[in-house]
Order: C-alpha cells, then structure tokens, then sequence
C-alpha cells in the first residue's frame, strides 16, 4: 500500500529536469573548458609579450651599452694616443738637453793634459778617441766621467802610447759610454 | 532532495470538498509541526458533486479568496482525488525489466486491469516486492484514476494561480494524519462521515486492512431531522465496526473523521453504540499556529472537516525516500 501516491506525470518531469540538467552540465562543462583554454591563451600571449617586451628592453639596453663601449673605446685610442704623444713629446724634451750636459760634462770632467780627437755619438752611446799627456791623466778622466750624473757603462776600449811630438808617457785612448738623463722619465702606464 | 525538502514546506494543500474548499500549510520548524496557512472558504451548491469538479471557476475562485484570507504566498500546491474515483490494484510485471520497462509494462496492465474503459489513466505505481507465487515476477502497487478527473482539479488549482504539484488520494491523507496522531503498531478505525457517504477504514500504521463505504446523507445530521439521521448513523456505524472487527487485528479504537463529525455529543453516543472508546479527528492537535494564522482555525485542534487538508499537507513536510515531489 502506498501512501506516497502522486498521479502527476512526476517520472516524465523527473526525466525531463534530470535531461536538463545533464545538458545544462554538458554545456556548462563545455562553457568552462572554452573559458579555461582562452585564459590559458591570454595568460600565455601575455606572458610571449612580456617576454619579448623584456628581450626588447634589454637589446636596447645592450645597444645602448653597445654604443656606450665604442665611445669609450674611441676616447681610451684617443687618450693613447695623447699619451703616445706625450710620451714622445716627453722623450724629446728630456734628450734635447741631453746633447749639451753631454758637452758640458765632457767640459766639466776635462782633465789638463788630456784631449781629444774625435767624440762620436751613435744611439745614445759616445765614442770618443784623444790623447793623454800619461795614462794617470786618461784614470783621472775616466773617474771624473764615471762620477758623472749624464753618463754610464764607462768603458775604456782602447789605451796605446804614442809618441809623435807628444812627450813621453803620452798615450791614444779610445773610450765610451752612455749619455742618459739622470733621472730618466717613466714611460705612461699603457691604458687598458 | 535537500534542495527541494527545504523548499517543500511552501506546498500549499487545497482540500476541495462537496461544501468547501479547505487549505492547509504546514512547515517542520526544529522537530515542531507549525501550521503557517490555514483557511476554510464555502462552496457554492453543486459547485462540486460526486467528487466531480462542476463549476471550476467558481471554486477557483473559492480557491484564490481563501489563500488570499490565510496570506499564503505559495505557488505549488497539493490536491487529493476522492477515494471513490480512485482504483488501486497490484500488478505483477516480469522482474527482469528495466525501470523505463516496468513503467510502460505498468501503463499498458492498469489499461486493462483498471475499471475505466477506454478513458486516459492518470497513474502512479509503486515496486513492492517479488510476487509471493511466482518468483520471476514482481508485485507492483498500481493506483489511478481517470487523467480528466486530475485535470479538473489541475484546471481549478490555475485559477487560483496556483500549479499543481502533487496529486495525491484523500483516503491516504486521512490515513496519513491518523496514523501520525497513534501510536506506532496501534490498530484504529477511522469512520469518515461526509456529506453523501461514510467511509469506514480499520488501520494500522498507515496499512489498511479493512475498508467500506456506505451511502449516508451526512448534510442531514445537522437540519431539522438530525435526531433520526444520528441514529442511521449510529446504526451504520456499528454494522461497519462489525465487519471491521473481523479483520486482523481488531481495531482499539474509533476515530471519527469528516464534517458530520463535529455534530456534538457523536462521539459519546458512537462510543455506547460500538462499545469502542471512540475520539473526533483533531487534525491539528500537537500543531502549533504561525503567528499570521487565525488562532481561531486551530482552536480545540481544529475541525475534523480539515483532516484530509492537513493530511495532505503532511506530505509538503515529509521526508520520504520515495516522495513523487522530488
């Protein structure tokens, strides 16, 4: 005996809600995926733009570095060469004096007795051939050369008597050495 | 269910009988039967007769005045067929069907089973069990009644703006509300006195185990010669309890149901008659009314005239399994 008895069509309505339903879930689904897939593509074309916004801002930037490089470069070849410049300017001006210490100082350590007959400069390194009244006066002059601030690797190459209307005891010498600013200029650090 | 179990509460049931329409909601308030529309509006004579729906504007209208009265808001609404227009039977259907196969089985058995000639059936059914004489096949509560019958009703409910919802059977609303009011496993007679006929059913937790109707004109209880219809009803009553006796088990009790049971001092007199401690239906003992409802309509329980009302709307609380509302 029922007692839940209804005589409306309720199965056919059942039915027909639950068709419903199920289409409406069919199609909510089918609603959700298409949101899901578009925001997953927004999400990633925004992301791709990001990223080439990103690359873009940065080859910019390493353009602007680029650029920034050369610039120094330019300025780092022009201050070498300046310096070059300078050097060489500098090199000049310290060996300009240098021909007249070297004369002054061969003035300067000139003994009496002693002359010379020939100085030859080649290089920085001076020859000079003369005659001495004994070999104590060509000594004497090759210590008064060697205290010399101008000059260095004194060398007597040669000593001879001669005779020739010079006296006993005279004697030919040939020395040399180096003409060099006594306090010699360093050259420029060279710039990276 | 849950969705709709809150929501059927707002089931509004409209009881339509031969001399007025009855509405009744109920709400299940924490435990709490609470009646929140209560409202009875006469009919016009022959408006309705023989449980046939004559006049459905006119009771449309009835319809529409008393929801207005009781302020019921509800769109959905429940009605019950008279017994008498209903016809049950236990169909067997091969076991192996589908449900979908059952339901067609069902409609093409009750076509031919049902004692409605060619007429369109509104039907519902119910699987009870395996057949107890062949395995192979399963019994099936049918109940139906005419579709035209359910369209009346369908048509008055319309015109008081209301949609049906539920068509569910007056006997079973009856039976419903006194099976609610007794004890589990107690044994009732119910004896519904209406207007042309009383009906006398022997209960037991909703399970019928004898039920009779006799013609009675019950309107007369109340005119000139009451004294002499109370004493054929009287008498019709104790040949109906006789035969009810007979049935297992025998019933403890006699409730009266129905207009003709509000007539005064029936129950006392039913009570020397039968030798059967007998009560009139208080269909809204133990309710308690909404603040909005007329105090006046629940007074000492209420009429026995709202039983088959208030049964009904026992069915917009109900949390059957197997409710057709859901």
């Amino acid at each position: 005996m029922t007692s839940a008895v209804n005589l409306l069509p309720w199965r056919e309505r059942q039915r027909a809600r639950r068709r419903q339903a199920f289409f409406a879930s069919l199609a909510g689904t089918f609603a959700a995926a298409v949101a899901l897939v578009v925001l997953a593509g927004w999400r990633i074309d925004a992301q791709t733009s990001r990223e080439r916004q990103r690359g873009d801002a940065l080859a910019s930037e390493a353009a602007a570095f680029e650029t920034r490089i050369a610039a120094q470069e330019t300025l780092l070849g022009e201050r070498n060469e300046l310096a070059e410049r300078a050097a060489a300017l500098q090199a000049l001006a310290a060996e300009r004096p240098l021909l007249a210490a070297t004369l002054d100082e061969l003035a300067r350590s000139a003994v009496a007795g002693v002359h010379y007959t020939a100085i030859v400069g080649r290089d920085g390194r001076v020859t000079a051939t003369g005659i001495g009244a004994g070999n104590s006066h060509v000594a004497e002059l090759m210590r008064r050369l060697t205290r010399s601030e101008w000059f260095s690797e004194q060398t007597l190459e040669h000593i001879a008597a001669v005779d020739a209307g010079y006296g006993d005891g005279a004697a030919a010498f040939e020395l040399a050495f180096r003409t060099s600013p006594p306090m010699p200029v360093p050259p420029p650090a060279p710039a990276r | 269910m849950g969705l709709l179990s809150r929501n059927a509460g707002s089931l509004l049931a409209v009881d339509i009988g031969a001399a007025a329409v009855k509405l009744v909601q109920l709400a299940s308030r924490r435990g709490e039967c609470l009646v929140t529309a209560g409202a009875l509006e006469p009919l016009p004579p022959n408006a309705v007769s023989g449980g046939n729906v004559n006049d459905p504007g006119a009771v449309g209208e009835a319809v529409a005045r008393a929801a207005g009265r009781a302020g019921c808001r509800a769109k959905r609404a429940a009605v019950a067929m008279p017994g008498a227009s209903v016809a049950t039977r236990t169909i067997a259907v091969d076991a192996a069907l589908s449900d979908s196969e059952i339901e067609v089985e069902v409609a093409l058995e009750a076509r031919q089973q049902m004692p409605f000639g060619d007429q369109e059936l509104a039907l519902d059914f119910e699987v009870l069990q395996l057949s107890a004489t062949d395995p192979s096949r399963l019994d099936v509560a049918v109940t139906a009644c005419r579709r035209d019958a359910v369209r009346q009703r369908e048509a008055v409910l319309r015109r008081a703006g209301l949609a049906a919802a539920l068509v569910d059977v007056e006997s079973h609303c009856l039976q419903r509300l006194v099976a609610a009011q007794s004890a589990p496993g107690e044994a009732v007679a119910v004896a519904n006195i209406g207007c042309n006929s009383v009906k006398l059913l022997a209960m037991r937790d909703e399970s019928v185990a004898f039920a009779h109707a006799e013609p009675f004109a019950g309107h007369a209880l109340a005119g000139a010669e009451g004294g002499a219809a109370r004493e054929a009803l009287l008498q019709l009553l104790a040949r109906l309890a006789g035969m009810a006796a007979a049935s297992t088990p025998s019933p403890a009790r006699l409730v009266l149901a129905g207009g003709g049971a509000s007539v005064p001092g029936l129950a006392e007199d039913a009570e020397r008659a039968l030798g059967l401690p007998a009560v009139i239906l208080r269909p809204f003992a133990a309710m308690r009314p909404a603040a909005n409802v007329d105090a006046a309509l629940l007074a000492d329980g209420g009429a026995p005239a709202m039983a088959i009302a208030c049964g009904l709307a026992l069915r917009g609380i109900a949390t059957t399994p197997r409710d057709p509302l859901t």
